[in-house]
């Protein structure tokens, strides 16, 4: 039953994943943008000729290899990627406490100047804990931006980890404040092996409470955070090398959801 | 020669200092803290991995662990061998029902071979037992009373057989 799932779900995707090229470069450059609390953070930059530009907010990992061969390739086919080091920017270590100490202010600031000196179609994208600073982030900019919402075009979440305490057995889980805020478009991708993946529909219920439209989709045979773990799974393996191909994909959803 | 004592003693201190950090770190886990539950306890009828159909209500009068637990899992992994010794130490007035998250039975059936859980695996293949006991985390424990009641749950692992563990649990029986 899963291998069938496992078969329709790649088949679907498959012509995604090879539209995104087997061969890519790692040409980019980093660009210093001046944040609200005046720390300078290092912006690295995909540049593309496409109307799209993706933001994206590490998680405390900070930015892997996978994520900037995933940059690489979608830039090299015309999708504009931003790769801010706000853990850098505040001399802040590796560490999931450390994204709670990032203010809102510098992803207000960092949606701004991507929407302001781009001029594309901005997304946000973030993975894991990084999602929940990417959500508050995004809160904060929706309250000071309201007649601006269509400026952004949606928000791509991998695995995201937005519980804001250790789930409790027998009970509803709770998520932070961010969730249920936002009326940007969602677009959730989780492991298919990790408990989160059964609490995707709770969660999509939440975050549709404050209007925004999200869709949902499992990756079959992948745990969370799938691409930065050292011992991977075949289907893990395969996942990461067509991460290009899964982000691309969720614009696409992104943009049929918004049509 | 005053010297030579203090080395000696300075010594003598960091061989102290060692074995202690040694045989603190050789100690096992103390239990984790399990949690009152006050709610009504879900029906629970699903199928072992042998295909045999298993149904909560059948336990009435033995206390029952229930634990939702799936093979990529590396705490539940982790805390089954204490699930054994809990399991030996209790005896048949206690129960192990450990519930699979939603996976394929080849699969399980794989790490059941590895693992060797001596208790009863069911499945739970569309999730709807995951669904209606409210499971959203790996190893999710609930304990029962041999009246029916959830007494106790626990997300994580912990050492089962640990003695403070144990003697919380004998107290349900």
């Amino acid at each position: 039953m899963k291998n069938k799932r496992l078969a329709i779900f790649w088949s679907l995707f498959l012509p995604l994943l090879l539209a995104t090229g087997p061969a890519f470069s790692q040409k980019n450059e980093i660009v210093l943008f001046d944040l609200p609390g005046g720390d300078i953070v290092d912006i690295r930059q995909y540049k593309a000729d496409g109307d799209k530009l993706l933001l994206g907010f590490a998680c405390d990992e900070g930015t892997g290899e996978a994520e900037m061969n995933a940059a690489s390739l979608l830039s090299d086919t015309s999708m504009e990627i931003w790769m801010p080091d706000l853990l850098s920017a505040h001399f802040l270590p590796k560490l999931k406490s450390s994204l709670a100490e990032i203010p809102s202010e510098d992803v207000v600031s960092l949606i701004d100047e991507a929407i302001a000196s781009s001029g594309k179609q901005v997304y946000l994208i973030s993975s894991g804990g990084g999602s929940a600073l990417l959500l508050r982030g995004l809160v904060q900019w929706e309250q000071q931006n309201p007649d601006r919402l269509n400026e952004l075009n949606g928000v791509i979440l991998l695995y995201p980890r937005l519980n804001a305490k250790a789930p409790e057995p027998g009970k509803d889980p709770v998520y932070i404040d961010a969730v249920g805020k936002t009326q940007t478009p969602i677009a959730i991708l989780e492991g298919s092996k990790t408990p989160n993946s059964w609490a995707l529909p709770a969660l999509k219920e939440k975050m549709q409470a404050g209007g925004s439209l999200v869709t949902t989709a499992l990756i079959p045979g992948v745990r969370g955070f799938f691409y930065e773990r050292e011992k991977q799974s075949l289907p893990e393996d395969i996942a990461t090398s067509q991460l290009a191909g899964l982000v691309r994909a969720s614009v696409i959803k992104l943009d049929m959801l918004t049509q | 020669m005053k010297k030579y004592i203090c080395l000696i003693v300075v010594k003598v201190l960091a061989v102290f200092a060692l074995v202690g950090v040694v045989v603190y770190t050789m100690m096992p886990a103390s239990a984790a803290e399990l949690k009152p539950y006050d709610g009504a306890t879900p029906a629970l009828k699903l199928n072992t991995l042998q295909g045999d159909p298993v149904d909560l209500e059948q336990y009435k009068g033995k206390l029952v662990m229930v634990q939702f637990w799936a093979t990529y899992c590396t705490p539940c992994r982790i805390e089954m061998p204490s699930m054994n010794r809990l399991q030996t130490r209790l005896g048949d007035n206690f129960v192990i029902l450990a519930v699979d998250m939603g996976e394929e039975a080849a699969e399980v059936q794989q790490f059941v071979d590895e693992v060797k859980p001596e208790f009863t695996i069911l499945m739970d293949e569309d999730g709807s037992a995951l669904a209606e006991w409210k499971v959203f985390a790996a190893p999710a424990t609930f304990i029962i009373d041999p009246a029916g009641k959830i007494q106790y749950t626990l997300f994580g692992a912990t050492e089962w057989d640990a003695d403070d563990m144990v003697a919380q649990l004998e107290a349900l029986m």
